[in-house]
């Protein structure tokens, strides 16, 4: 992706101090392939409610902005379009044609998430690229001022050598509004965080700011053994707020929340294998390994440096309890612009995480079986007008 | 365990990855021969992780290059891992 001439306007900012990534302006988060189809299976798998326009529309809504940043004013259509199939490209979500959207038709040659479905749901028959439709709306919206609607009608998890979508003008539902408050966290003592004396934080900052975590030819990330991407904190922000909501109004905000919680830990597992058997672990952070908490603490400063806030240890004790401080989560501070404050914790991500990362470290049998030995709780949350939040985990048995 | 041999790994980016292991004396030869018939070797010095990548394949290592690890993405070339284990030396053991 060095080569493409937009390169430049997709320059990474990092702000040292939270640990938070920008680009064109746009607060980004680095998951990967495994929780980000987890995560879409479980919204749109919901039988009572339509997951599939929650992702469609939080997808236009995210990067409608985004995309319109990116693009000049001087930009041509068809230059603005290219640079929304760069964009895709370079935030890792995969090959996106938008030559022939005039025409009514746009393919894709490779797929984050179809990836992601391919690993976790390889029995999948039906199209997968839900967020690509969402995606495709915005930049129609962005790059030609059009209303469109967009639709999945091959897709390569059905075996198809490229997914192709097609375009209509103006019919489909109403474009999502959305209102961000700016919120700012108020200041406190920042309590003394609980260390490795041989884990080189600073270190795993600086290499995993350094490295290019941006599509490769094909549009994909592939790094630390899974494909990573980066995705606006907002888009995740606005698919578990609306998810919990609409869920809530049919009587399941519970299990909602269950739910995302339960793909987070999996994603602890899943995710954070991959992290640890991976090249980029073995090249960096496993010289630093002493004993098995290490493991831990090098799992923790990857996350920071992956933009999900800035989480540090409270307290420790190996196979049985991790106390997890998070002074920026992007979860809260995003349900802070979006919404008023609550009465429920709301980062379910990182909730769900803490329990999967001391699973990954200290839990026993394969992976699949190291779901739910241990069990975490936020117990304090900035959603909640508190200072930070904490996440406590503890094994179960 | 005599090498070369190679172990699979479940928790890689796809179903079709494995781990091999080959003599550390003939890690860099062999590295030599992947950029020949692969494509250029990519350096990230970050991580200390070197890699080539093609549309089938991505075959990665630290830069001591050994363990090598080979995914095989968009369902694999069956062509290209044989020429890749005529480049380690691997023999699939007897079933």
């Amino acid at each position: 992706m060095g080569e493409s001439p937009y390169f430049d306007r997709f320059a990474l900012q990092y702000d040292w101090k939270n640990h938070r990534r920008q680009i064109a302006g746009e607060e980004l988060i680095i998951h990967c392939h495994h929780y980000n189809s987890k995560l879409q299976h479980t919204i749109e798998g919901a039988a009572k409610i339509d997951g599939k326009q929650i992702i469609t529309s939080s997808a236009q809504a995210a990067f409608a902005p985004f995309l319109a940043r990116s693009t000049r004013p001087s930009d041509s259509q068809a230059e603005k379009y290219a640079v929304a199939s760069a964009l895709y490209a370079h935030l890792g979500f995969g090959m996106l044609d938008l030559t022939a959207i005039d025409k009514g038709e746009v393919t894709a040659s490779a797929s984050h998430f179809v990836e992601g479905w391919r690993a976790g749901f390889p029995q999948r028959s039906t199209p997968v690229c839900t967020f690509a439709e969402g995606y495709i709306q915005a930049a129609a919206r962005v790059a030609a001022g059009r209303h469109v609607r967009v639709r999945e009608t091959r897709c390569m998890m059905q075996g198809h050598p490229a997914c192709r979508f097609e375009v209509s003008d103006g019919a489909g539902d109403a474009d999502l509004v959305v209102e961000r408050r700016r919120f700012e966290v108020p200041a406190s003592t920042v309590p003394e965080y609980v260390r490795s004396p041989n884990i080189d934080d600073q270190k795993i900052y600086n290499a995993l700011i350094e490295m290019p975590i941006h599509g490769d030819a094909q549009g994909v990330i592939p790094a630390f053994n899974v494909y990573l991407a980066n995705m606006p904190a907002l888009f995740y922000n606005l698919i578990s707020i609306r998810f919990v909501e609409e869920m809530s109004r049919v009587g399941l905000g519970d299990t909602a929340r269950q739910l995302l919680k339960y793909d987070a830990e999996t994603c602890g597992l899943n995710t954070f294998r991959g992290i640890l058997h991976s090249a980029e672990w073995d090249g960096l952070i496993a010289p630093m390994v002493r004993q098995e908490e290490d493991k831990l603490f090098g799992i923790i400063a990857v996350s920071n440096a992956l933009g999900w806030g800035n989480w540090h240890c409270l307290a420790h004790e190996p196979g049985v309890s991790l106390s997890m401080e998070a002074r920026n989560g992007y979860e809260a501070l995003g349900y802070r612009e979006l919404r008023a404050s609550t009465r429920e914790p709301v980062c379910l991500m990182l909730t769900g995480v803490s329990a999967g990362i001391m699973g990954l470290i200290y839990g026993e049998g394969p992976v699949p079986e190291r779901i739910g030995q241990f069990a975490s709780v936020e117990a304090s949350c900035i959603g909640c007008d508190q200072p930070s939040c904490r996440f406590d985990s503890r094994a179960t048995s | 365990m005599k090498l070369p041999f190679r172990k699979r790994d479940y928790s890689c980016l796809t179903r079709l990855t494995y781990k091999y292991f080959v003599e550390p004396d003939r890690a860099a030869a062999i590295w030599d021969r992947l950029a020949s018939e692969l494509g250029p070797i990519q350096r990230i010095p970050a991580v200390r992780v070197q890699q080539i990548s093609t549309p089938q394949l991505i075959v990665r290592a630290t830069f001591d290059g050994n363990p090598i690890t080979v995914m095989q993405r968009n369902g694999g070339d069956d062509a290209q891992l044989a020429r890749l284990h005529a480049i380690f030396g691997f023999e699939e053991p007897p079933a």
